[in-house]
């Protein structure tokens, strides 16, 4: 793999900081929040935001001191060993989180359009489909989550039908949940903005890496605005006790949209979702395999191969909602503790480190 | 890169023979019945019977309907009894009106609404209803050449636009149903020589149990009072003796003032109803006599609005979402203290029709 | 006499002479070769009598010969034409006699003299017939590359177009021009081109079409990846743009690189027109492929697993015309799908008279009657129908043909897996134009990696003034293609 011909613009971060964080949570993740913070979960959705702009500051901090990604940051502050059992810690939890995403899209699949489908044969061409992808390299991954959102994006205009029926009196009144209720909700939130952290997988392979820090922030400003709205929304169009009952509310919404060519637009948001989950996986999955291929020499061919093989295997082990949203939530639990108290902790840590190196100097 | 694609192809050629084994469910359009009414008949205290209705479409552009009853407790064995007697699979995704006999209405019908959202393939601009005398009499006569649950989705839709049913479906009732300081309602139809008729409004209770029917005369009334409007239809007003003055082509804004939520401080709702004058019994219009027109009408509406809530507030319903508004305007709202308050808290209506245009004749 | 083989003699030609190479050749019908004998001077004239231009042997050449000239140099400089060439090869003396050449030996000498008389029988230049434009210029490249060359030197009389040739085929030993113009268009895209064509090891090369598909970064993918062109005019102005073209002797058609995705969509008259008019052509055509890919793979998949998306007015018209059909739908649309193609295949292999009344007897009698019969409904034909259509409005050919082969790989996903069939189908689209480069640039730009000011000439056309610099996607020297008055610097 040639990495200078692999490197991005700048600007191109924007786009992957958005397609990691607005998956497949998007469709559903509204249910939980206001069930914690109730007509005030909006604020939530601001508060976690905020915590991740400062993950991703933490993040460029790491970067830009030491120019390399976070396999190699590991190895420098904690040595081979403990630095090895870290690295290996991240890859799998990139792993896993591509293996949730795809498992919570067959999820929606099998409860909406076909509940009966054969899903070793459905993953198998997600597989080929994603190895199709990571064999082209970075850029063409990059390519196909620019793509996953900006061809995606024309669903934004969908939102107009569920306006008819919302009632913005229920944002009313303002701050009426207790500070508990909105930590809860924030943390709960914060799921929905996971997965940050590839950016210091793909670093090395950004042109001007240094600057392009207002990308990644702007990035998950947008991202932030994307759920800020949606739950806006939400609020409005559905009751509290109603949204309760609701598990993918995004999804919910589009059954109201009725125009003189096609009603029911839930069916084609589920498709059109293809575009907006696969190139994710594609980019945990080219995490995990760049992560893997610094300790292990082999081809390429054969980490995505086998990485491949061990998604569409796990993917299938996981049955069942109950099985699912655990192992979801597992995840969840695992990449908040990395992405942002983790992250923030190495910060600290390599700051010390290069001040102990200057006092010796 | 070659080989890769070469293996590509020969993979996918692999799925398409393996395609058998992907146990996707296909649901050919022409072979299946697309049911597009159902409605429930009360039978006893545990049983009701269901009764389906499926067009069937000719070469020749006639469409007949079908139908399709059996009797059970419990909504989902009635589609596999239905089943048994059809040729074809019947579908529910394409189902327009649901609709539910008066009598088991007045024992709640939350119970067989749960399939309806249960179910995915279900939209929710699905429209409910409520019959009077049983729904196989609404469903069952053939009318015309259209298909029986079009008409009546097409009935109801046609008068919410532009008549006096305020916007309705299945995502509004579930919507009422499940806030805290809402009740909801559903339209009311009754079989008339094979057509239907829509009587007016249902309310139902918190608990889902049908109570009150708005009279004729209450419907617009309830309209105005339920969302801002533009409605083609109107009301009338008696002026004098037997002068009568009647506006259409209204244009209503209401707005809620609630100076002391939670207290039983007067709660006032302003009305502001512009409208045409499209009927006058008495002698010339003069400006002077709009706005005797336009005095009498703001009274009587008055009048007759607060009467509407007042029933409303008697039968401990809210379908206005009076409760609604009182909510958004506490902090820590407490239901159970509101459901105490709400029969008592006087509700003042402020209404004010203005006459716009009184026609092309003076 | 030894009998070498044609090749073999080829390589050791130092073994052999003249007379060797004059007696080999002497085995065609049609080579000529006659002795002339002057004051003790003994010529030999030979040429093959089919490759030469006998006007100017009998007025340019032979009369001259008469004339006292003891030596070559002497006799050549009594000779009032251009083109002569000295050698002492006999392999070359070889191969340009196969070119047309006219070669005079005197015994005495070991050098020969060759005479350029090829004969350019050659079509006129002729209006295109492919890429026709109601507007603009008319002319259309034709077989023989000198022309070609005329046509676009005209229309670029700078020293900077550099024309490279080289020579590629064994047997056809074809002429192939590489046209640039230095200080535009970037080196490195010259010398890739170059490299691959002299890299090629091929017997023949009949058309540019055979170097497009052998010097193709993807050479498996269906999309073409060098626009094929007839206009002169168009290559003009892609030369100015800093692309490279090939044009191949023998060859109406000349091909140019590195091309977009989006160049396939812009017909050359769109700069003819107003770019208001020009982007909304742009758009319809763009569109016209969107729902020539896509209608039937949604048609299919809605109809088979989607019953619920369609609205309740539209659903007694589909059923109403579907009722009856024994097939289900995607047997229905592979039906029409392949009727189609039939057409279409046996309209391009008939004379253009016949084809036409092909395609008014298919179109109408076939269709109707399918209908009629029950075997297809009537809202499917139109869908197909229309797609067909739709393809046909890319203006440059080849990708019409592979817009409506892509259709069949969705279409069968769109049976297996309904609209999710589609979504996946179209991801392994979209992977593949992203995968795909043309000359090494990225074939999806200006979409990705997205350049804005690509864009300006992409799915819309700007007006020129807001074109001042040269495409991105190039990677041009010299960027700028309007240079701002100097009154404005002001």
């Amino acid at each position: 793999m040639n990495d200078k011909s692999d490197q991005i613009s700048p600007f191109l971060v924007f786009f992957l900081i958005v397609k990691i964080q607005v998956g497949v949570g998007v469709l559903g993740f509204q249910r939980i929040i206001i069930q914690s913070a109730g007509h005030d979960a909006w604020m939530a959705v601001i508060i976690s935001g905020v915590v991740f702009s400062l993950g991703i500051w933490g993040m460029y901090k790491l970067l830009n001191r030491h120019d390399m990604d976070l396999i190699g940051i590991q190895k420098r502050l904690f040595g081979k060993w403990l630095g090895g059992l870290l690295n290996i810690i991240w890859i799998l939890y990139w792993l896993m989180v591509g293996i949730s995403v795809l498992r919570s899209y067959l999820e929606i699949v099998q409860s909406w359009v076909f509940p009966q489908i054969n899903t070793w044969l459905v993953t198998s061409i997600f597989a080929l489909l994603i190895y199709y992808v990571v064999l082209g390299g970075f850029r063409v991954v990059a390519g196909f989550c620019f793509l996953g959102i900006s061809i995606p994006s024309y669903l934004i205009l969908t939102f107009y039908f569920p306006l008819e029926f919302t009632h913005f009196r229920n944002l009313l009144p303002i701050w009426d949940h207790s500070l508990k209720d909105m930590a809860l909700a924030s943390k709960q939130m914060s799921y929905s903005y996971l997965g940050v952290s590839t950016l210091m997988m793909y670093y090395p392979l950004v042109k001007h890496r240094n600057s392009s820090q207002k990308w990644a922030q702007l990035g998950n400003l947008t991202s932030v605005f994307l759920y800020l709205c949606l739950t806006i929304l939400t609020i409005g169009y559905y009751s509290e006790g109603q949204i309760s009952r609701y598990i993918w509310a995004t999804l919910s919404f589009w059954g109201i949209v009725q125009m003189p060519f096609v009603e029911r637009f839930e069916y084609i948001g589920i498709a059109t979702w293809v575009l907006v989950l696969v190139p994710s996986v594609c980019l945990y999955m080219w995490v995990s395999a760049r992560g893997i291929s610094q300790y292990f020499k082999m081809k390429q061919k054969t980490i995505y191969a086998l990485l491949l093989i061990l998604l569409v295997v796990m993917t299938n082990l996981i049955k069942g909602r109950g099985m699912i949203n655990q192992f979801v939530d597992y995840i969840s639990n695992l990449g908040l503790i990395l992405e942002i108290p983790y992250v923030l902790f190495l910060v600290c840590l390599s700051t010390v480190m290069s001040n102990k190196k200057e006092d010796k100097k | 890169m070659r080989i890769l694609f070469a293996k590509l192809a020969l993979i996918l050629l692999l799925i398409s023979v393996l395609s058998g084994c992907m146990g996707v469910e296909s649901k050919v359009l022409d072979e299946i019945n697309l049911a597009t009414a159902i409605g429930y008949d009360y039978v006893d205290k545990t049983h009701f019977e269901a009764i389906a209705v499926t067009p069937l479409y000719y070469p020749d552009k006639t469409i007949k309907n079908i139908t399709f009853s059996s009797k059970s407790s419990l909504s989902k064995d009635v589609r596999d009894e239905m089943n048994q007697q059809s040729e074809r699979p019947i579908f529910s995704g394409k189902l327009e009106v649901v609709l539910y006999e008066k009598r088991l209405a007045k024992q709640g019908i939350f119970y067989l609404i749960d399939t309806l959202i249960r179910d995915p393939s279900i939209g929710t601009t699905l429209k409910l209803g409520i019959v009077e005398g049983s729904s196989k009499g609404v469903l069952s006569p053939q009318f015309g050449n259209i298909d029986k649950g079009i008409y009546l989705s097409n009935t109801i839709e046609q008068n919410i636009k532009m008549g006096m049913l305020p916007k309705t479906n299945l995502h509004l009732f579930l919507y009422a149903h499940y806030s805290e300081g809402m009740d909801p309602f559903l339209p009311i139809v009754k079989a008339l020589d094979g057509k239907v008729y829509i009587k007016g409004n249902a309310m139902f209770n918190s608990k889902g149990e049908y109570v009150y029917q708005t009279k004729s005369r209450e419907n617009v009334i309830f309209k105005m009072l339920y969302e801002n409007t533009t409605s083609k239809e109107g009301f009338s007003t008696k002026i004098e003796g037997r002068e009568f003055a009647s506006v259409n082509n209204i244009k209503t804004k209401r707005s809620y003032k609630i100076s002391k939520p939670m207290t039983d401080t007067p709660i006032t709702i302003d009305l502001e109803i512009k409208a045409l004058l499209r009927e006058y019994t008495g002698d010339e219009v003069t400006p002077k006599m709009i706005k005797i027109i336009e005095d009498k009408m703001s009274k009587d509406v008055k009048e007759r609005s607060e009467n509407l809530v007042r029933n409303f507030q008697k039968l401990h319903v809210d379908p206005l979402g009076i409760g609604e508004q009182v909510r958004t305007r506490t902090r820590s709202w407490d239901k159970k203290k509101w459901d105490e308050i709400y029969t008592s808290i006087p509700i003042n209506v402020n209404a004010k029709v203005e006459i716009l245009e009184s026609g092309v004749v003076e | 006499m030894k009998r070498y083989s044609f090749f073999k003699k080829q390589e050791n030609h130092k073994s052999t002479d003249f007379t060797d190479v004059l007696e080999h050749l002497q085995k065609s019908k049609d080579f000529t070769s006659f002795t002339l004998n002057f004051e003790n001077e003994i010529y030999c004239v030979s040429f093959f009598d089919t490759l030469i231009d006998k006007d100017i042997m009998h007025r340019d050449l032979l009369p001259y010969l008469h004339t006292n000239s003891s030596t070559l140099e002497e006799l050549v400089h009594n000779l009032p034409i251009e083109g002569l060439v000295f050698t002492k090869n006999p392999a070359e003396l070889q191969s340009q006699l196969l070119m047309g050449y006219i070669a005079i030996t005197l015994n005495k000498s070991d050098q020969a003299v060759l005479v350029k008389a090829a004969n350019n029988t050659s079509r006129q230049v002729t209006l295109p017939e492919v890429e026709f434009s109601v507007v603009g210029p008319k002319e259309a490249l034709v077989e023989s590359l000198d022309t070609n060359l005329y046509l676009i030197r005209k229309r670029l009389p700078i020293a900077e177009l550099a024309v490279e040739e080289i020579i590629v085929g064994k047997l056809s030993k074809t002429r192939v021009a590489v046209l640039h113009i230095e200080g535009i268009a970037n080196k490195e895209n010259v010398e890739t081109v170059i490299q691959r064509i002299s890299d090629l090891r091929v017997n023949q090369i009949i058309d540019s079409s055979y170097i497009s598909q052998m010097i193709e970064d993807n050479k498996n993918s269906p999309f073409p990846q060098f626009i094929d062109t007839e206009r002169p005019d168009r290559l003009a102005a892609v030369l100015g743009e800093g692309k490279v073209v090939i044009l191949v002797d023998g060859a109406p058609h000349g091909l140019l690189g590195p091309s977009t995705f989006f160049e396939y969509f812009a017909a050359f008259e769109d700069y003819f027109l107003n770019w208001t008019i020009a982007s909304f052509f742009r758009l319809i055509r763009f569109f016209a492929v969107l729902f020539s890919i896509l209608m039937t793979p949604i048609y299919v998949a809605v109809l088979t697993y989607h019953y619920e998306l369609i609205p309740k007015d539209l659903v007694s018209t589909l059923v109403i015309s579907r009722s009856g059909i024994p097939f289900p739908p995607i047997l229905e649309a592979l039906i029409l799908e392949l009727a189609i193609e039939l057409l279409r295949e046996a309209g391009a292999r008939l004379p253009t008279k016949v084809g036409q009344t092909i395609g008014i007897v298919g179109g109408i009698v076939i269709g109707t009657a399918s209908v009629e019969a029950g075997l297809t409904s009537n809202v499917l034909l139109i869908l197909v129908a229309l797609s067909a259509l739709g393809s046909f409005t890319t203006p440059v050919y080849q990708m019409g043909n592979t817009i409506r082969l892509i259709r069949f790989p969705l279409l069968l996903m769109a049976y297996f897996l309904g609209l999710l069939g589609i979504a996946i189908s179209f991801c392994f689209l979209l992977v593949h134009l992203l995968r795909i480069t043309s000359l090494g640039r990225p074939f999806l730009e200006p979409l990705y990696p997205p350049r804005i000011y690509d864009m300006r000439d992409a799915l819309i056309r700007l007006p020129f003034f807001l074109q001042a610099k040269r495409p991105i996607e190039v990677q041009t020297e010299d960027t700028v293609r309007l240079e701002p008055k100097e009154d404005s610097k002001e």
